[in-house]
Parts: structure tokens; C-alpha cells; sequence
């Protein structure tokens, strides 16, 4: 069945080669478009980054940058949503603005708490004590701080929401695995997929289903005046943006 | 004007393979807002875990520039190194993206158009341009502010950059964003986005 999909059998060899669709696969898990994808991940859910986001924020600029972490994706009526707190956890929104992929400017979210009480901090946008993947917080440099699942903030300067919403992403995962069912994942709901081909396209508009419908994210939302993100206020240029999540050292 | 389908007409810049340039300096620092208090948190308590222990030192655990990059073209032994990685270091990785273009048999002048838009991994914003042109990878186009929008189907165009006739025909599976690989047909969320902050819709309950 397999063959009617794969002209001359390329898809076929790919899938071997751990092609896209493997690639897809993989993330067996996969409900975002970067989900558990090492043990690491895996077994500490709070610091998987599922999605980085970057675009205009609706009022004219002013840049949103989002951050969306935490797998499993957090199904709907989950009792506690929490974030990882500051002894163990250190989330981040990283930007390079002098085009050498080298973060200038970071914005570093903390938490304390628990559950049903967390508060979020937001340091930042500052230039780090130190670039690449071992850092330190620029101590004392609060931006905004508040409680979770509220708008902190200015709508002048920044704004910060950190908590549980929809998660953004959208995939037919479903029929995905239907397809290359070799890679379907070994628990969950997927799992019990037909282990052979049953499918050889996606679905057609009005049979397609979003997978991760019904599904939440933690997520860590940031707006801004663009102007603050660039090199040169006045003359705004190219910049990049990632996220990450960061271990304490010692837990 | 407002580009049609998002990504989809903006990905045709892909072919452009525009790579990122440099900024210069005199970067603006922001001034900083006044904090707020929440409800049913000690503000002690959170002052003293906020300002606590400012010499902790913590290691990168996950990172993630543009979606699907790492997650679909990185071969699952490498990805743990590629989570401990930064920007500046993915361009390590980016044979791996071509040749995972290539074992479907498509050209290698696809997967080096490919490569050049996703290296360094990083969402890349033009700041210069109209934001009416933001979209995933829209940055490469002469006009496009680029970024990577809650409403773009990345998935699609992900498809569609390897298996279509869009930027290469040689050996392609299917026309852009049509079936049978070339799309999901999933094409939108299933939760309305917000057009004011924080955007992305309330969470299911």
C-alpha cells in the first residue's frame, strides 16, 4: 500500500533514511513542533520548549515574543499547571541583533510558588552576564513581576502574561501515523494505530483533524517596543530569536 | 496589503535564499515597569525567593529556534546535542538538514536553498520591513518582516518545501500545499486566536 504514495519508491528509501516523515514521526510524541524529543526532555516535561513565537503585536511597534513549554501538552481539566520554580528552573527568550547568532539582549522568567499560587518574573530585555548554554540571572534587574495567569505590565512598555493557554500548534498527527505507522509512538491514544499502512495521503478539508485540538501549553508571553529589540532604534534591522529552558545546577 | 494565506505566499521567498546580515551596534535598552502585586502570595515570601541566590548557575536544557528544524531533520542521536546547543553553533548540524532533503531523492540545490534559510536556527525578523508581511521564513523575501505567527502553518510549509514543485520540481511528490504530502489539511487552530494580548486563546478547562 505503501508504493501508492511512493513515487519510485523514494518516500519508501526516506523513511528508511529518517526522512521528514520519520523525522515527524519521531516526535512520536509530537504534539508541537518540538516535543519531547530527548529522555531528558521526556522525564522533565517543564523544560521541554514546545514552540517559540515571534510577531507584531497589534498595536503598530510593538513585537510579541511567546514562548510555549511543558509536555506532555497539558490536557485540558489538569489539576495543577505549574512552571518550573527559580531553584530548578530558568526559562528564556534569547535574541541576536548583530547578525553573528550569538545572543545580545535576554529576557530571563522565573517562578516561585506552588501550584495555584505561582508568581512569574520577567528580567529583561538586558544583555546577559554570559552567552551560550551555561548562564547566570542579571541579578536585581526586575522588568515586571506579578502573579501568573495575569497581565503585568505596561501597554507602553512591556507586558508579560506567563500561564496555561490553548497551545497554537496544529497538526493531523492522527492520520500522520496512519501513514507511517512504524513510527507511531509505543503509548498513549496513538499507539493503538494498525501497525501496517492504512492511509497513503493526508486527509481531505473537512476529514482532517487537528490533533492537539483540546490541548494546553504553559506559556510565557512578552510584549514590547520592537525599537528595544534592534541593534539601532533608528534604523531597525534583522534580528533572531530562540528560546530555552535551563537546569540549576545541583538538583 | 495583507498577504493571502500567510507563509504559503510568503514561502515562495524561500527560492531567494537570503541569508542573515549583519546589524550594527547602539542597541536601545528599555526602561523597566513597576511590578505587580498579586493576590494569595506573600509578597515576602516572593521577594525573598525572587531575589534569592542570584549565583545560581543553570545549564541549557532544551532550546528551539525555528519549529520543526531540529525536531524533523536532526537524526534522533544528535538531538540531545542539538538541545545543548546555541544559534551560533547549528550550522554544525545544517549537513544534516540538507541530506534529510535529499534522501527523498529531491536535488541538492533544494537542500541548500533550505539550509540557507534555517541556519543559524534562529526566527528571523526584519525589523525594516511591513509588518503586513510577517510569516514564517517571509523574512527572506525582499519585503517580509519574517517571524513565525500563532496562525501560520508551519506543517505545510514544511511539507511542501520538501516534497512539492514549489522550489524545485525535480522529483517532487506533489503542487504546494496539496494533497497527498504536500499538506495536512489541518490549516488552522482549533481555538480562535486573540487580536489583544497575550494572544493565544484561553486554555481549555
Amino acid at each position: 500500500m505503501m508504493q501508492r504514495i511512493l513515487k519510485h519508491g523514494r518516500l519508501a528509501s526516506a523513511i528508511v533514511a529518517g526522512g521528514l516523515v520519520a523525522g515527524l514521526a519521531t516526535v512520536g510524541r509530537l504534539k508541537a513542533s518540538d516535543h519531547q524529543d530527548t529522555p531528558e526532555v521526556e522525564l522533565s516535561p517543564r523544560y521541554d520548549v514546545n514552540d517559540v513565537y515571534v510577531f507584531p503585536a497589534a498595536t503598530p511597534g510593538r513585537t510579541v515574543l511567546v514562548l510555549g513549554t511543558s509536555s506532555p501538552l497539558t490536557p485540558a481539566k489538569t489539576p495543577s499547571f505549574t512552571f518550573g520554580t527559580k531553584d530548578q528552573e530558568l526559562y528564556q527568550i534569547k535574541v541576536d541583533n548583530t547578525g553573528d547568532a550569538v545572543e545580545d539582549l535576554v529576557f530571563q522568567i522565573t517562578f516561585s510558588g506552588s501550584a495555584g499560587h505561582q508568581r512569574v518574573t520577567l528580567r529583561g530585555p538586558v544583555k546577559p552576564n554570559t552567552t551560550g548554554p551555561t548562564n547566570t540571572l542579571v541579578g536585581g534587574k526586575k522588568t515586571v513581576s506579578g502573579p501568573v495567569n495575569t497581565v503585568l505590565g505596561s501597554s507602553d512598555g512591556v507586558q508579560l502574561f506567563a500561564g496555561p493557554r490553548d497551545d497554537p500548534f496544529f497538526i493531523d498527527l492522527e492520520q500522520f501515523f496512519r501513514i507511517v505507522p512504524d513510527r507511531k509512538p509505543v503509548t498513549g491514544p496513538l499507539s493503538q494505530l494498525p501497525s501496517t499502512p492504512t492511509a497513503t495521503s493526508f486527509r481531505a478539508a473537512g476529514q482532517a483533524l487537528d490533533y492537539v485540538r483540546g490541548f494546553n501549553d504553559m506559556a510565557i508571553v512578552i510584549e514590547l517596543p520592537t525599537s528595544w529589540l534592534v541593534a539601532n532604534p533608528q534604523h531597525p534591522g534583522r534580528f533572531g530569536v530562540w528560546g530555552t529552558t535551563s537546569r540549576a545546577r545541583g538538583i | 496589503m495583507m498577504w493571502k494565506n500567510d507563509t504559503r505566499a510568503l514561502f515562495a521567498a524561500l527560492a531567494l535564499g537570503v541569508a542573515l546580515a549583519g546589524c550594527s551596534d547602539n542597541r536601545g535598552q528599555p526602561s523597566t515597569s513597576a511590578g505587580i502585586a498579586g493576590p494569595n502570595v506573600s509578597a515576602s515570601l516572593d521577594e525573598a525567593d525572587d531575589e534569592g541566590d542570584d549565583n545560581t548557575v543553570y545549564d541549557q536544557t532544551d532550546f528551539l529556534g525555528n519549529p520543526l528544524v531540529s525536531e524533523v531533520t536532526i537524526v534522533k542521536a544528535n538531538h540531545a546535542a542539538y538541545n545543548h546547543t546555541q544559534p551560533y553553533n547549528t550550522a554544525t548540524f545544517r549537513p544534516q538538514t540538507e541530506a534529510f532533503v535529499t534522501s527523498f531523492g529531491r536535488p541538492q540545490a533544494l537542500a541548500t536553498v533550505i539550509g540557507s534559510v534555517l541556519y543559524p536556527d534562529m526566527i528571523v525578523v526584519d525589523a525594516s520591513k511591513n509588518t503586513n508581511t510577517a510569516g514564517w521564513l517571509s523574512w527572506a523575501l525582499a519585503a517580509g518582516w519574517g517571524g513565525r505567527k500563532l496562525s501560520d502553518d508551519v506543517v505545510d510549509v514544511a511539507l511542501t518545501a520538501v516534497f512539492s514543485t514549489l522550489l524545485n520540481p525535480t522529483g517532487a511528490f506533489c503542487a504546494p500545499f496539496t494533497l497527498p504530502l504536500c499538506t495536512d489539511n489541518v490549516n488552522s487552530n482549533d481555538a480562535a486566536f486573540s487580536s489583544t494580548f497575550p494572544y493565544l486563546a484561553s486554555p481549555h478547562t
